[in-house]
């Protein structure tokens, strides 16, 4: 997408919606923006669950993100078309994907016309799987596109990989219609029994019925986005670590090794990485078999032992032990003693802009700024003050 | 619209606004706990000076020389660019406080961000109805402004105040777990609070940033005119899901308005009970493209810090024990602060900077607390231990015994059962 001269070739934009009406003075305002509340909303809802009592997660993904790249995906309802727009999204998802999920795989399926093919291995490289993406949207879109093929590809690859895990389909399908070669609803059945979850977004912008039924039988998500936007938000669903019910997965113990990251001194000769055979002075060291390998997480080219860094497990444990959720209090310029109050994170006086709301943690009870609010659920994961008290998350 | 002249933005235009001389924050977190810096008088121990009073003189008297190169190196960052920044962050074992800005006044002055607080600041800007020029001249008013003589003196009055306050409190915490030996296992715990002390630089840098990105935007919003282009300018977006920021995230760019990074200057060992917030600080820091800088200071045979050395690496900041640092020979750290944690982040790439040979990512028995590179991990909350089990110490779930594991089982299981959580399974 190069620069935009013309106005037919920008993007649709519906400016009377990011404006809002005060109801009391009549003045206009830029409004929070559908994107914001809905994303505040999501945050709350997946708090409340994760608090109301022990929810388990499961931790472990293996996820196939299965693509539709039928001809219906030529349709530029949503612009360019709307096979740009889901791989778009689709590269966001994988590289977002790995960042939450570190120890997780992802496999991406396609189907165009009429079969299912892989596009890029189970793996834990984001960068191979967005260019996958790209290679094949080159490629094209044409012919129709498979339910049953994608599913019974999806459930072949998921049946072979561990129980411990949690195994989950994550489907964009853009057609409304499906082309199948037998029935649907004996796969979708033979999914349930395994116990993998099929989720679908269907950007088709109607709801299917076949869809509907493969999502809810096997116990997955369906959604249907209206717009680009929409989409990306609920894409973002998928990123969180599901709940899982305990009778889905069988937990148990996974052998792990915990390389060093180690530099080979300029007057010994570079070992050849294992995975890629290429010749490198900075690696780590499989601790089982001395594998010299370029990067982890993997899996062990020689010992299959799962290689991973302890960042890596650590970057989950925020889904594990979350900030509880603030309580908001509105706060008045008026009064004397609210003209003293400041977030106790980033010192913002509380009361500034005459009314305004504070948030407080109920752990610490120390108050905070919105910003400071969302900073600290969304990106920190640590409350400032509990930090500071001593009261830790997993307590 | 109308007879004004619409002047396109053309690409060279708004990557000129990008790649401008961005100003610098600098939060320093600074570890104040006493028994860490008493190390270095009592390295020297056979010195005449061993008894318990002038042992504390010698060691005040250290961090006084400590503070006053940090000084230095403060005002030397505020000296560098018009705009740049500094806050101290202080922490010990009792607490963490921000020191720099001093109070909610001089916040407020620092960062002038009365009008940039909502994410839809700059659309606000856009409706009410006043030319270009008198809105960009209104942006200039509320720009921060700044006398550095002055800002220097409250560097120094900060860092007095933190030294002082710090002291007390550390002195007062040491008086009440005399006076009182079972007063909980944890306030007295030796780590100092560096996970709060993270927390609270990182609120300011997100407070810092969130203000100077949404300034940068409206200001290239009213210059060019042109919506489309500036909503394609890295990090200058104000909504986490525009249309634009798509674009920008698919590309890895994460450029900010303003060059913020942390420097921790800690004489601690590592503080094993606060690996997950710490790490958390990390992974967020990550995510803002703020480097942190780790100035270790050690004393001699001591191990390196496990800790600030992933921290660095995961940040890509600068890890540096500063060798030679011992009590007679504090000097030598400003040579360091100064060489090497003086240029920010676009001035890096054009220098040498200092790289880790060796970067130790093994992780911790949670019931042991021993370091392992092979060991076991749990399925469902995800924490790793050096022996099989057939219960996760952590979670409490049962696991299912496969041929491998079971084989691999020690011939009696150790009860681990006794030890509930991670945290408290240490201190």
């Amino acid at each position: 997408m190069g620069s935009k001269e013309y106005a037919w070739e920008a993007n649709f934009e519906r400016s009377w919606d990011k404006i809002q009406e005060d109801p009391q003075t009549g003045r206009l305002s830029a409004s929070e923006g559908i994107a914001q509340q809905l994303a505040r909303k999501r945050r709350r809802d997946s708090l409340r669950e994760t608090l109301r009592g022990k929810v388990r997660r499961g931790m472990m993904r293996f996820m196939v993100l299965a693509l539709d790249f039928s001809r219906s995906m030529n349709l530029t309802d949503m612009r360019p078309s709307r096979a740009e727009v889901v791989v778009g999204a689709a590269q966001l998802f994988v590289r977002e994907f790995y960042d939450q999920n570190p120890i997780s795989q992802l496999i991406i399926i396609a189907t165009r016309n009429g079969v299912a093919t892989v596009l890029s291995p189970l793996g834990s490289n984001p960068v191979a799987h967005i260019k996958a993406l790209s290679d094949s949207l080159a490629v094209g879109t044409f012919g129709e596109a498979s339910l049953q093929n994608l599913l019974v590809q999806g459930l072949a690859i998921l049946d072979a990989l561990p129980l411990y895990a949690s195994r989950e389909i994550l489907v964009v399908f853009g057609s409304i219609a499906t082309c199948d070669p037998g029935d649907v609803h004996a796969t979708i059945g033979e999914l349930r029994e395994k116990k993998i979850t099929v989720s679908i977004v269907c950007v088709a912008g109607a709801e299917v019925y076949v869809l509907k039924s493969a999502s809810h039988e096997t116990g997955g998500k369906h959604f249907v986005p209206m717009n680009e936007e929409h989409l990306h938000l609920h894409m973002q669903m998928f990123l969180q670590p599901p709940q899982v019910r305990a009778d889905t997965l069988a937990p148990s113990l996974i052998r792990m090794g915990f390389p060093v990251l180690r530099t080979i001194t300029s007057d010994l000769p570079p070992k050849k990485c294992l995975n890629d055979l290429i010749e490198r002075r900075v690696g780590y060291e499989c601790p089982r078999c001395s594998a010299w390998l370029s990067d982890v997480p993997i899996e062990c080219v020689l010992c299959g032992l799962t290689l991973l860094s302890s960042p890596h497990l650590a970057r989950s444990y925020h889904h594990l032990f979350p900030v509880p959720r603030f309580t908001e209090k509105s706060v008045s310029g008026a009064a004397e003693a609210d003209q003293q109050r400041a977030c106790s994170a980033c010192l913002r006086s509380l009361a500034a802009g005459g009314e305004s709301v504070a948030a407080e943690c109920p752990r610490c009870s120390e108050e905070f700024c919105i910003e400071c609010d969302s900073f600290i659920h969304e990106s920190l994961h640590n409350c400032p003050g509990c930090e500071n008290g001593g009261i830790f998350m997993y307590e | 619209m109308e007879g004004k002249d619409r002047r396109p933005a053309t690409r060279s235009e708004t990557e000129a606004v990008v790649s401008r001389d961005r100003p610098s924050m600098v939060v320093v977190v600074l570890d104040l706990s006493l028994h860490s810096w008493m190390r270095f008088v009592e390295q020297e121990a056979d010195a005449p000076d061993a008894d318990a009073v002038s042992a504390a003189q010698a060691c005040a008297l250290l961090i006084e020389q400590v503070l006053a190169q940090l000084v230095i190196f403060m005002n030397a960052v505020l000296a560098m660019h018009a705009e740049n920044h500094v806050a101290l962050v202080a922490c010990n074992t009792r607490r963490a406080k921000t020191f720099l800005p001093a109070s909610v006044a001089a916040a407020h002055e620092m960062f002038a961000d009365d009008k940039m607080r909502s994410p839809g600041a700059v659309a606000e800007l856009m409706i009410e109805g006043s030319t270009n020029a008198d809105k960009l001249m209104e942006l200039e008013d509320h720009a921060p402004r700044r006398e550095v003589s002055s800002l220097m003196r409250q560097v120094q009055d900060g860092v007095t105040l933190a030294l002082l306050e710090m002291l007390d409190t550390e002195r007062e915490g040491a008086g009440l777990s005399g006076a009182d030996a079972s007063g909980g296992g944890r306030t007295t715990s030796k780590d100092p609070k560096m996970s709060a002390a993270l927390s609270l630089a990182l609120c300011l840098i997100n407070r810092a940033v969130s203000t100077a990105n949404t300034r940068a935007r409206a200001v290239a919003l009213l210059n060019t005119e042109n919506v489309e282009h500036v909503g394609r300018l890295p990090g200058l977006l104000g909504g986490e899901n525009g249309p634009g920021s798509v674009d920008v995230q698919a590309k890895g760019l994460h450029s900010n308005a303003v060059n913020a990074r942390v420097l921790i200057v800690s004489p601690s060992d590592d503080m094993a009970s606060q690996y997950v917030p710490f790490m958390n600080c990390m992974f967020s820091a990550q995510r803002m493209s703020v480097p942190v800088d780790c100035c270790v200071l050690r004393v001699k045979d001591a191990e390196d810090s496990k800790f600030f050395q992933q921290a660095s690496y995961l940040t890509s900041g600068i890890y540096l024990r500063v060798l030679r640092f011992a009590r007679n020979n504090t000097g030598c750290l400003l040579q360091c602060l100064m060489g090497y944690f003086l240029a920010d982040g676009d001035a890096r790439q054009s220098l040498r900077m200092p790289r880790q040979r060796e970067v130790d990512f093994r992780a911790t028995c949670f019931a042991t607390r021993e370091t392992i590179n092979l060991g076991w991990t749990c399925s469902v909350c995800l924490s790793s231990f050096r022996d099989h089990c057939a219960a996760c110490p952590t979670c409490g779930v049962k696991f299912k015994l496969s041929v491998a594991a079971r084989r691999a089982m020690p011939p009696k299981a150790p009860a681990l059962k006794t030890s509930p959580s991670p945290s408290s399974s240490i201190s």
